[in-house]
């Protein structure tokens, strides 16, 4: 009994040695802050929301309380962290079980103790353990691209909200204008220079700037509240958020060609997805094509009389050609699927690369042609009215027609901008993951 | 003043392309040597060097172009050609002109001389000299199709006939006319009487000018040929005023003026401080039953008069077309009036969007006359000059006819303002109104007025602008 149980010691310790050594296990902070690297997020474990709400918030700032402080945020964390712990699960042995029979016959006690455990996952350990690496290495991927996804969405509703006020204040500069230029008209037909005519085309002026007034207010409150809605403020924060009176200047070197293509590499996220689900599908196959023959357990019986029982699954009706068939496939779809994802995801570059260029190149021409030319005319209007060429409401006019061209340019910043913000999720390998 | 190089030189300044047409130098070679005329100034009258004596003109802001004597043939050359005005001080335009000029050089000939006229021409397109108003073959009129092919760019054509009867006439070309035209093609042409004339009599300052007008939008400098009758433009000898010369006339001189019209509309020319006769119209001298004082003389389209007059006043005298929009500078055709409407308070909220702007307009107009504020380039303001007692506020087809006691005879410089005897100016009254002499007894309650006026009409300036 003893040498038995020697022998059984043996073999379970030197598994468990084994197993002990490669045991896959998560620590979740360091997890958690290689995903933030990965995303390249701001780093920072807290952050001071009502130093930071004193000033208008810059759209780092943004980032940081949308990462650090949003529920929405920690929820996204937890969900994570469960999932990685499942995933690293499948790296782990089922626990032996142990049995105890006591019996009362005629013939008296009959006491039967065993002590069994699944040979076969011990002896193909170490696939299990390439699988559950596999299915770690595919969760951190997921984290991290869930982080830039995050990112993303706050970059774009932090632009979007600069926009929009920025819009709504040159509404109402435009407003005063227009209404400057409806009080002038009252005042032209009191004193019997104007008829109603006049008075009234110049009233209609100062109707519609107050009903571009009326949106621009609504558009500016609309985004500003999906803005506090990803960083996580509550009403009293919401309160006291500002933002930047206009977005920021174009950048003088705008992201190139070559930058673009270096970042074509393996730490992608879309490609480290694809090629942990090709690994994990790879240690898969290999364990099939020993669990699709047969299953092994080995058990040692304590009772009167003492031994091993083998229990030994016999391959008769299902030889498992099919589970290996399954496993061949599932393999060869990852394989496809790692292939794909290097396709997608340099095709997904060039049109990112090429709406953020275009998007900047629309920018730069409004600020450095469009704005210009605009102004040119503006300028020269003026002179027009100095020499008494045209009159006031004419100058007027003209002033009002500036609108477009500046709600124009302000959009096309805006447009680059929000390229800007997909450029950079796109440099990371967001937008080819596939969930 | 007669160099060629310069000529050369200012053609390439109005624009190399358009003066693409050059002219071989062998061809010039046989033709009198072109005077080319740099200046817009007044030039002193010429006396003739050659041919029958008679007492020249001045041509205001302008000059009698030189001729040689060929076998007791006249020879003018005269070269059409891009060329760069100045209408004043500040203002320059791109016009097609005549020896460096808009308009081109006056040409004087006496009664029965034969005249040789060589035409370059150095425009981008043909062109052709009608020589309005004068007695000629047919085949010398200068129509274009009708009378003669047109003068290509790079070629010279000879005009040559026998200046027949005596008076005052004009020239300009017949070819694209509208087009040439409206850049500034035109000259001036006198005929002075062979012998004595009974209906011609002898003055001692003789003056010539045109009436034209441009359509040159502000900020621009060539003009908009295309247009009817909406000129912004309104010179004499493309000249505006204060650009144009003023006319300087010893006391008691006999004053002769020649006024030719090549405008789209008519001219009522108004005379200060004397009365004058209409001494000759497009056909000649006026027989002297016809002739009334007049102080004011409409000239219609396409039409010259002479007007005469003794300079018997001393002084400053204004002279001037008297449509009031005449004698402005380039304005707006649809400026509201802003009188009587306060703008002060609401210049701020304009001034955000507008930055720059000012208020204007709430009592009158006055105020552009001595406001200086920046304008489109190469633009005179609506009103300009500064007289004696301060700003003139005119523009256009305004001068000074400037008599002397003190000028010589045939000396044309500007003896400055003149200096009026004491009391003889107009004062602001500063003492107590004596009560005037009235009847008190008449009306009364016989016929009182049932209802009080209370109609009022606010006058304004008809908005179309047509028919100048």
């Amino acid at each position: 009994m003893l040498k038995l149980m020697n022998m059984l010691r043996y073999v379970l310790l030197s598994s468990l040695a084994t197993i002990l050594a490669g045991c896959t296990t998560i620590d979740w902070p360091a997890e958690r802050a290689q995903a933030m690297s990965a995303a390249a997020a701001p780093t920072g474990e807290t952050v001071d929301i009502a130093e930071l709400l004193k000033t208008p918030l810059s759209r780092e700032s943004a980032l940081r309380i949308a990462l650090v402080h949003s529920p929405e945020m920690r929820r996204l964390l937890a969900l994570h962290e469960g999932e990685l712990n499942s995933a690293a699960m499948t790296g782990r042995l089922a626990n032996p079980s142990f049995s105890y029979e006591r019996l009362r016959s005629a013939e008296g006690l009959d006491i039967e103790r065993w002590i069994s455990f699944g040979v076969l996952d011990v002896l193909t350990f170490p696939q299990r353990r390439r699988i559950a690496e596999a299915d770690v290495e595919a969760g951190r991927v997921r984290l991290a691209a869930d982080i830039v996804e995050r990112m993303t969405a706050v970059r774009r509703g932090w632009v979007e909200a600069v926009a929009a006020g920025e819009k709504r204040r040159y509404a109402e500069r435009v407003l005063a204008s227009a209404e400057a230029s409806a009080e002038l008209a009252l005042r032209m037909e009191a004193a019997g220079n104007f008829n109603i005519l006049e008075r009234a085309r110049q009233q209609s002026y100062q109707a519609d700037a107050r009903s571009r007034v009326i949106l621009a207010r609504q558009h500016e409150l609309a985004a500003q509240e999906s803005l506090v809605r990803l960083l996580g403020l509550d009403a009293d924060q919401a309160r006291r958020l500002t933002l930047p009176a206009r977005l920021p200047d174009l950048p003088t070197d705008p992201v190139s060609a070559p930058d673009v293509s270096r970042t074509m590499t393996a730490t992608r996220l879309d490609l480290r997805l694809a090629n942990a689900k090709w690994r994990s599908a790879a240690a898969a196959s290999g364990l099939t094509r020993v669990t699709s023959l047969t299953d092994v357990s080995l058990s040692l019986r304590e009772q009167e009389t003492r031994g091993f029982e083998v229990e030994l699954s016999l391959p008769v009706f299902d030889v498992g050609d099919l589970q290996r068939g399954a496993a061949r496939a599932q393999l060869r779809a990852a394989a496809a699927e790692l292939e794909q994802a290097a396709l997608v995801a340099s095709s997904d570059l060039r049109v990112g690369y090429a709406a953020y260029r275009s998007a900047y190149e629309d920018a730069i021409h409004h600020r450095d042609v469009l704005v210009p030319l605009r102004k040119a005319m503006s300028e020269e209007t003026l002179l027009r009215y100095n020499g008494m060429l045209i009159g006031v409401f004419e100058l007027l006019s003209d002033a009002r027609e500036q609108v477009d061209t500046v709600i124009a340019a302000i959009e096309s910043s805006e447009r680059f901008w929000l390229a800007e913000a997909d450029l950079q999720a796109s440099l990371l390998g967001r937008p080819g993951v596939e969930r | 003043m007669t160099s060629r190089r310069r000529f050369f030189e200012l053609a390439s300044l109005t624009g190399g392309a358009v003066a693409a047409a050059t002219v071989a130098k062998a061809a010039l070679a046989a033709l009198p040597e072109p005077v080319i005329e740099t200046s817009p100034s007044t030039r002193p009258p010429l006396e003739p060097a050659s041919g029958r004596p008679y007492r020249p003109v001045v041509t205001l802001n302008g000059w009698t172009l030189p001729w040689r004597m060929n076998r007791g043939v006249k020879e003018f050359h005269l070269v059409a050609e891009p060329v760069q005005r100045e209408f004043a001080p500040g203002f320059k335009a791109n016009l097609w002109g005549y020896n460096g000029q808009s308009p081109g050089p006056t040409i004087e000939v006496v009664e029965g001389d034969r005249v040789r006229i060589f035409v370059t021409n150095k425009l981008p397109e043909i062109t052709s000299v009608h020589w309005h108003g004068q007695r000629l073959p047919p085949g010398m009129d200068g129509v274009v199709g009708l009378s003669q092919p047109g003068i290509p760019p790079g070629k010279t054509f000879v005009y040559e006939f026998v200046a027949r009867r005596p008076g005052t006439f004009m020239y300009h070309p017949h070819a694209d006319e509208m087009v040439q035209m409206a850049m500034g093609m035109m000259g001036f042409w006198v005929t002075h009487p062979k012998d004595k004339h009974p209906l011609i009599a002898d003055v001692d300052r003789d003056f010539c000018f045109l009436l034209n007008s441009f359509d040159i939008d502000p900020g621009s400098a060539t003009p908009k040929i295309m247009t009817m009758l909406d000129f912004n433009i309104w010179s004499w000898n493309s000249r505006v005023f204060p650009g144009i010369d003023p006319l300087i006339v010893r006391h008691n001189d006999r004053v002769r003026i020649r006024i030719g019209n090549l405008t789209m509309t008519n001219h009522p020319i108004h005379l200060h401080g004397h009365e004058f006769l209409v001494t000759g119209t497009d056909g000649g001298p006026t027989p002297i039953s016809t002739r009334q004082y007049e102080v004011t003389q409409d000239i219609a389209v396409g039409q010259m008069r002479q007007i005469e007059f003794l300079a018997d006043e001393e002084g400053d005298w204004a002279f001037h077309c008297h449509k009031s929009h005449h004698t402005m500078n380039a304005m707006g055709h649809d400026v509201p009036t802003m009188i009587g409407v306060k703008q002060d308070d609401l210049a701020a909220k304009i001034n955000d969007l507008v930055p720059g702007y000012m208020a204007m307009g709430e009592r009158g107009m006055d105020e552009m006359s001595t406001m200086r504020m920046p304008m489109p380039k190469n633009t005179l303001p609506m009103m300009m000059g500064e007289g004696p007692f301060g700003a003139v506020g005119m523009g256009g087809m305004f001068s000074v006819v400037k008599v002397r006691r003190g000028q010589k005879r045939n000396d044309y410089t500007d003896p400055g303002w003149y200096r009026h005897p004491p009391g003889t100016v107009a004062y602001e009254f500063t003492g107590n109104a004596p009560s005037a002499a009235r009847e008190t007894g008449a009306g009364g309650a016989s016929m009182p007025l049932k209802q009080p006026v209370e109609a009022t009409v606010n006058v304004r300036k008809p908005r179309g602008h047509s028919g100048h």
